[in-house]
């Protein structure tokens, strides 16, 4: 299955300069075969994630944001190997896999099982559904201590780290035998994530976490997540649709439209002073708490791209209201325009392009 | 014509619903009044659990086992698509398998289900799932299998087993799913999130019902195909003069959408005004609480989101008095504990459901 | 952090741990009907499968001189209209039928048999080790030729009822340990081809299918009549059972195959993977219990149809065969003309045969109902 073509082994990494990074995903590739007929021949190929570069500082949250069905839960699986890569590296900056303990480079497509399982330990995922993602038949301490068990850490004062654990999510420990349908879904949103700490992660991929709660229990775990990420030094991948709490929680934020990178920024910057138009049109659909409030929405002409099929060129030039003929033709770079500031696009220099 | 056109659709008049559950009975709905009017969209706002997909349910007479309306009634004016006249019926009255509620489900009113994950059928595809909707709203007795269920749809609509495929096809496109003739063949497993949430408002919306009650169909879907989703909405709503009910936790498309909020809390309406005093003028402190604690966009501030002090009550352990009273930052002391608050008119169209705008003695 | 302090949303009442067996445990016993199906199966196995040798006033082998004796009635009043707390039975007697020209019997009211409880019978071992010879009831044995055969006796003089209760054993047994291959079969089968997909997946699909194209009785008999007649009665048991299972697997190995391929899906499966889950810890884990309940009520629900799969295979002569006894090998010895004519108390097994499989189903229905997997949230 693993059909990773070129993967550079650590030693033949060159780690950038900033030296701040935990994560630097580069050319990632997720291809699911099409298969028709009885014998299910491959007939083509969507490309949920095509070639998608980024990075993650330490202890920083990463919003990632995009049309639904641009691959950004995709990329979330395809990171940590749930989905076998088809083509590009994953560097992390591992402690387990380094013999002297000090944080070392590992290209994660490339490693075998056993270094998988290991480096699993330091990355965890938070899923969006509540009800989904807790499995019913076990009680929520055997849920937290799951991974305990998986890599051999459950001892015996195992269960006082799972109830300290409960508590800093805001349970309690007379919850450790329950099951989760006794549980509202603020509260099974809070196993979730206490079973994603359960082995002292350094990132924590969160797939949409508060899309399913209410807004009061989404303030209550947006505020968890800040004070976990505080006392932790945790980093965050953010996956959302709410704008609005995207910006709140993220200290940048990457754009995807159809498996690609677009825009990558500073929160503060891509809000108010975006350089891809995809950008400018998503920001201007956010809808706002105000009935007076009048919506100047970019109406996106045009079929959202089929990533089985996509257009030539810049992906979004069908819908583009700026797109010039080079847009049809050649694929834009991925490029740092400004400091830290990246863009997807033919046009940005001169494009001025409106934030909310 | 204003007056027929915004004529009553649906009335929920002081519906109970409860659930026996092992460690007692729950109150889902404990007395909910709505009303709603052909061509109006009202949203229904409130916390988790608080009783909006119960309600929902209710009224589609789809109350879930355990569970039993125990009370009150639900009156749906219906008009007859033929002669126009309009005829009476209380819901909760109907035999949940009878014929008259099947007619009315999917047909008559239509409802986008929260759970797009286990809404679908893993074994159909996206396809299958809307010639179902189709079919069923024709008539009656629906064969269940894949091209028995085109071939129900050949005989009673007069169209070709490709036309049917092509109302399906149709219908994703409309919802924003691109390539619609593939995706048409895919199974619920090899769709995203959103996507799979399209394909359900697809069916809801492929049989023209009269009203749609979509409980937060949006949630999966980023903010672009969020708007076009809601176009739709809005467009079917102008041609065919449709209500709706909107469920929803996101108050951005609430204020977008709706004409008139309800907003609920522990199975009864709290507050009920016009979209634009709800958002400027609210009274009750729940829905006061409720509009701070969201992050508002271009107001990048370090500082942690307002909460609602504490969580819902315990449903076996409800307050005395007023509900909202243990987190009520304007409680008070001898009066909300003590004195449970009526329904009152606080304003022009706009009623509240609290003891500060009540003249009561203790 | 307030949400520490504040109470669960359910069941803080109460603090019961709602774990979905407890859960199906308290929906289940609501239900009377199922709980009775229940009771019936938990006494029937307990008399038949357990203790058979207590409650059969004789010994499996114990033939006698009446053959073919009619059924004696438990009385409490005797002819001259005198009332005894204690049951007794009146002593058969032998006579010629001069038209028929046969020997039959005819109850004695001059002799009578008082019933007693815990007497002293046939000696046996109890369990398979504790030697005893008390039996539930019987007659007084000091008393000579005293016999008591309350469903009469067949043509070797045995008494039927213990015949029965001893048939009851196997029959018992073959539903629920084929059963239980089945289970583990279907399921293990069921649970790889859903969950790894490909080549085993068409192999067991295509398996399955081939074996549903036969019907299941030729199919049976087909095999059973493989079994070479040389063969100890046990091995041909085991045999039998063998088979049942394997012609049965395919059922529920579909069923469970299309529940872990929706479970697959489920995000708490892939939590697992990416906390680092093995493929088997996912599968005994997460996927199997997931299962669990259909694969309950789907078994429950076809232990009849094994049990009738044994009665209707040694009924044709094709299954169990003398010395074993079984109900389909009562049948069989009853299922003659003749028997049935003049020994009708040897039909006495359909009963027996009829309230397991009521039984079986009432309970089935109950287990589907407490495990409904929608009303339980
Ligand atoms: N197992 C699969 N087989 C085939 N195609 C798939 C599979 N999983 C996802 N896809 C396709 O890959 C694309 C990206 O899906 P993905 O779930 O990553 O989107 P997403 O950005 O997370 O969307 P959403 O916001 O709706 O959750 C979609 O077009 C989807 O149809
Ligand atoms: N099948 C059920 N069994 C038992 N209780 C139920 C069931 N369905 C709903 N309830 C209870 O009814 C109450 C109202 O639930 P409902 O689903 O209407 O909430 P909601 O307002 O739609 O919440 P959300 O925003 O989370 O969807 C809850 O307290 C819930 O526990
Ligand atoms: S490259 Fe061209 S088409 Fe693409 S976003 Fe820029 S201007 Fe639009
Ligand atoms: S009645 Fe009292 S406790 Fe209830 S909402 Fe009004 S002020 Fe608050
Ligand atoms: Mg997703
Ligand atoms: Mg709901």
């Amino acid at each position: 299955m693993s059909e990773a073509a070129t993967v550079a082994t650590p030693s033949t990494y060159n780690p950038p300069k900033d030296g701040n990074l935990l994560l630097d995903v580069r050319g990632l590739k997720k291809y699911f075969p099409i298969q028709k007929g009885l014998l299910r021949r491959v007939v083509g190929y969507v490309k949920a994630v095509d070639d998608v570069t980024f990075f993650v500082r330490e202890g920083e949250t990463l919003g990632l944001v995009g049309e639904s069905g641009c691959g950004k839960t995709t990329a979330g699986r395809t990171i940590i190997r749930l989905y076998e890569p088809t083509g590009g590296e994953v560097y992390f900056k591992s402690r387990v896999l380094s013999p002297s303990g000090e944080p070392q480079w590992v290209n994660m497509a490339a490693l075998d099982r056993a270094q998988m399982k290991l480096v699993r330990q330091e990355i965890a995922m938070i899923f969006q559904d509540p009800i989904n993602s807790l499995n019913p038949r076990m009680s929520v301490g055997d849920i937290v201590a799951e991974p305990m068990v998986i890599h051999g850490k459950y001892g015996p004062d195992s269960e006082q780290v799972i109830i300290s654990l409960l508590e800093r999510v805001g349970l309690r420990a007379d919850h450790l035998r329950r099951y989760p349908h006794e549980f509202s879904g603020g509260q099974r949103q809070r196993i979730g994530i206490a079973r994603a700490l359960s082995m002292n992660p350094r990132l924590v991929i969160c797939d949409e976490p508060v899309s399913a709660l209410d807004v009061s229990i989404q303030a209550q775990t947006l505020n968890l997540l800040q004070d976990l990420q505080k006392d932790f030094n945790l980093s965050y991948i953010f996956v959302a649709h709410d704008l609005s709490v995207v910006q709140h929680i993220s200290d940048r934020v990457a754009v995807m439209y159809v498996g690609k990178m677009v825009e990558m920024a500073d929160a503060e910057e891509l809000y108010t002073a975006p350089l891809h138009p995809y950008t400018e049109a998503l920001m201007s659909a956010v809808p706002k708490p105000d009935p007076l409030y009048k919506s100047e929405r970019i109406i996106m002409q045009g079929d959202v791209a089929d990533p089985s099929n996509p257009p030539s060129g810049c992906y979004f030039h069908p819908r583009c209201r700026y797109a010039v003929d080079i847009c049809k033709t050649k694929t834009p770079e991925f490029r740092e325009l400004k400091p830290d500031h990246y863009v997807a696009c033919h046009r940005a220099e001169e494009l001025k392009l409106r934030g909310v | 014509m204003e007056s027929i056109s915004k004529d009553l659709f649906i009335e929920v008049k002081d519906l109970h619903v409860e659930f026996d559950v092992r460690a007692g009975i729950v109150k889902a709905v404990d007395g909910m009044f709505l009303e709603i009017r052909r061509g109006q969209t009202v949203g229904v706002i409130g916390e988790s659990g608080c009783g909006k997909s119960v309600t929902a349910r209710a009224i589609m007479n789809m109350i879930p086992k355990p569970g039993k309306i125990t009370g009150g009634e639900i009156l749906y004016h219906r008009r007859n698509r033929e002669t126009g006249e309009v005829q009476t019926i209380d819901i909760t009255k109907l035999d949940p398998d009878g014929e008259i509620i099947r007619q009315i489900r999917g047909g008559e009113i239509g409802m986008i289900f929260q759970e797009p994950m286990s809404s679908l059928t893993p074994v159909y595809t996206a396809g299958q799932h809307i010639y179902e909707a189709v079919s069923l709203h024709r008539l009656i007795p629906v064969k269940k299998l894949g091209d028995q269920m085109v071939e129900t749809i050949v005989a009673h609509r007069k169209v070709t087993k490709e036309e049917a495929r092509e109302i399906a096809v149709e219908m994703l496109r409309k919802v924003g799913i691109p390539k619609p003739e593939q995706r048409v063949d895919s199974y619920p497993h090899q769709l995203s999130g959103g996507q799979r949430q399209r394909v359900m408002i697809a069916i809801a919306l492929s049989c023209q019902p009269e009203m749609l009650i979509a409980d937060e169909p949006t949630t999966a879907l980023d903010v672009s195909i969020e708007a076009q989703i809601l176009d739709v909405m809005r467009d079917l709503q102008n041609t065919v003069n449709m209500a709706i009910m909107f469920i929803t936790h996101n108050l951005g498309v609430v204020a977008e959408m709706a004409e008139e909020i309800v907003v609920m809390y522990m199975g009864k309406q709290v507050e009920r005004a016009r979209v634009v005093d709800l958002f400027y003028k609210p009274k009750h402190p729940y829905t006061q609480a409720l509009l701070r604690s969201i992050p508002r966009i271009g107001k990048k501030s370090d500082v942690r989101l307002a909460t609602i002090e504490g969580m819902v009550p315990d449903p076996f352990h409800l307050p005395t008095g007023c509900v909202f009273h243990p987190r009520c930052p304007m409680f008070m002391p001898g009066k909300c504990d003590k004195i449970e608050p009526s329904n009152i008119q606080v304003d022009d169209h706009h009623w509240a459901r609290c003891l500060l705008y009540e003249e009561v003695k203790v | 952090m307030t949400a520490a302090t504040l109470p669960t949303k359910k069941s803080q009442a109460r603090q019961v741990s709602q774990s979905y067996w407890s859960l199906v445990w308290w929906k289940f016993k609501k239900n009377r009907i199922a709980v009775i199906g229940g009771i019936i199966l938990i006494l029937m196995y307990f008399c038949m499968a357990v203790i058979p040798e207590f409650i059969a006033p004789y010994a499996l082998e114990r033939k006698s001189s009446f053959t073919e004796a009619r059924p004696q009635t438990i009385r409490f009043i005797d002819a001259q209209g005198n009332f005894s707390l204690r049951p007794f039975v009146y002593g058969l007697e032998r006579k010629i039928d001069e038209q028929l020209r046969r020997r039959t019997y005819v109850e004695n009211p001059q002799v009578k048999y008082y019933i007693y409880f815990f007497v002293k019978g046939d000696p046996y071992k109890l369990l398979g080790f504790i030697p005893w010879d008390r039996h539930l009831f019987g007659v007084d044995p000091s008393i000579k030729d005293a016999h008591i055969y309350i469903m009469g006796t067949d043509s070797n003089g045995r008494d039927f009822f213990s015949r029965i209760i001893y048939g009851g054993r196997l029959s018992l047994l073959i539903g629920l340990i084929g059963q239980l291959l089945t289970i583990i079969l279907g399921s293990i089968l069921g649970a790889i081809s859903g969950y790894y997909g490909g080549a085993i997946d068409m192999f067991v699909q295509r398996f399955t299918e081939f074996l549903n194209a036969f019907p299941d009785i030729p199919l049976f008999m087909a095999l059973a009549a493989a079994i070479p007649k040389y063969w100890s009665p046990i091995t041909v048991y085991f045999m039998l059972t063998l088979i049942l299972a394997f012609v049965r697997w395919g059922g529920l190995a579909r069923q469970v195959r299309g529940l872990i391929l929706s479970l697959r899906e489920r995000e708490y499966v892939l939590a697992a993977k990416s906390a680092g889950a093995s493929d088997s810890r996912i599968m005994f884990r997460h996927l199997l219990p997931g299962t669990m309940s259909h694969v309950i009520v789907i078994a429950t629900l076809s232990i009849p149809g094994m049990i009738l799969s044994e009665t209707a295979l040694s009924w044709l002569g094709l299954g169990l065969r003398p010395p074993l006894t079984s109900w389909g090998v009562l049948l069989q010895e009853a299922g003659t003309v003749y028997a049935i004519r003049f020994a009708a108390w040897q039909l006495w097994t359909i009963p027996f045969i009829l309230a397991t499989i009521m039984a079986y189903n009432m309970l089935g229905d109950g287990l589907r109902d407490a495990m409904d997997p929608y009303s339980a949230r």
